[in-house]
């Protein structure tokens, strides 16, 4: 992999920080999304090139979604 | 059903919004429609005609073959090729606004991003507003039509190796073919000569750490790269235009 950028390859490979995030879909929208703990997770981002989908509320990045795979 | 999927944020019920209490308000047998179209269409309480222009944002990284260390935010190509698929196939969306804040990349995807927005065949609109630097140039000049906001930014330089490099003709001339493709490319989809733009991408004296040359908005637009300085309006003024007013 040739990385073309020009911020310092010491700051793009530097390994600090383990965030996982997974993605799911939640009624057919694709979700980058943070688990939590106890089984729900925090939506992080929103994957879809519609614009409709980002001015749905439900999908604000920050809401907790109780049950990912009821819909997925 | 939407209330048992959805919580509300960690800030508590007071922060909900306006429509999120009228619709609790509402009596439950009004509601039952609705959450119908919310499973099978997976929408609610928005207005029931789809948008005919997409938004396609690339920011951060440009992520490709290898997944970067978690703290750079990315775009992964894995998510905006099926994306650019979806777009090109689906009726209803007559063309595609790609917005870009990005710091270049992974060259080779995003080589194969520019490739797939300049085969589509519907149209697209760049917008670069902050930054389009290194692999973000040949994106930003792939769409039908290019806009760079006044104050963005695009920083031509040379590709590098860092690292452990071995020190072979063959790795010279390695990192030449890979900067070919990329500046064929842009050459073949902006106004620019290749003279010009190889002139930018070995300049010196203008960056602080690397040759190169920052373009502000209006340089952008001198050089031939970018078509138009704008923003958000004119953008979709042009998408408009390009679909033909749908």
């Amino acid at each position: 992999m040739v990385i073309y950028t020009p911020m310092p390859p010491e700051v793009v490979l530097s390994q600090e920080g383990t965030d996982t995030l997974e993605e799911r879909d939640v009624r057919g929208v694709r979700l980058l999304v943070r688990p939590l703990p106890d089984g729900r997770c925090r939506i992080e981002r929103v994957l879809s090139t519609d614009p409709l989908v980002f001015l749905n509320t439900d999908f604000t990045p920050g809401n907790v979604i109780i049950d990912p795979g009821a819909s997925a | 059903m939407l209330r048992a999927l959805i919580e509300e944020p960690a800030d508590g019920p007071e922060l909900s919004t306006p429509r999120r209490r009228r619709e609790r308000d509402k009596p439950r047998e009004e509601k039952k429609p609705r959450i119908d179209t919310v499973e099978q269409l997976g929408t609610t309480n928005l207005p029931d005609s789809s948008l005919s222009i997409h938004c396609l944002p690339i920011i951060g990284q440009i992520e490709g073959h290898i997944f970067l260390p978690s703290q750079n935010k990315t775009t992964k190509y894995e998510h905006v090729i099926p994306q650019l698929v979806a777009i090109e196939q689906n009726p209803d969306i007559k063309g595609t606004l790609i917005i870009l804040n990005t710091v270049g990349g992974d060259v080779e995807a995003g080589l194969c991003l520019a490739e797939m927005i300049a085969t589509m065949s519907k149209p697209s609109v760049s917008l670069v507003l902050g930054g389009g630097h290194s692999i973000g140039v040949p994106i930003a000049v792939a769409a039908t039509y290019s806009f760079i906001a006044s104050t963005a930014t695009m920083t031509i330089h040379p590709i590098r190796l860092s690292g452990l490099v071995i020190g072979v003709p063959q790795t010279y001339e390695y990192l030449d073919k890979m900067q070919d493709r990329v500046v064929k490319f842009v050459v073949a989809h902006s106004k620019i000569s290749e003279r010009e733009f190889r002139d930018l991408m070995f300049k010196t004296g203008e960056l602080a750490r690397d040759i190169g040359t920052i373009l502000v908005g209006k340089d952008a637009v001198e050089a031939g790269l970018i078509d138009e300085i704008g923003g958000l309006s004119d953008a979709m003024h042009k998408l408009k235009q390009l679909t033909g007013g749908r």
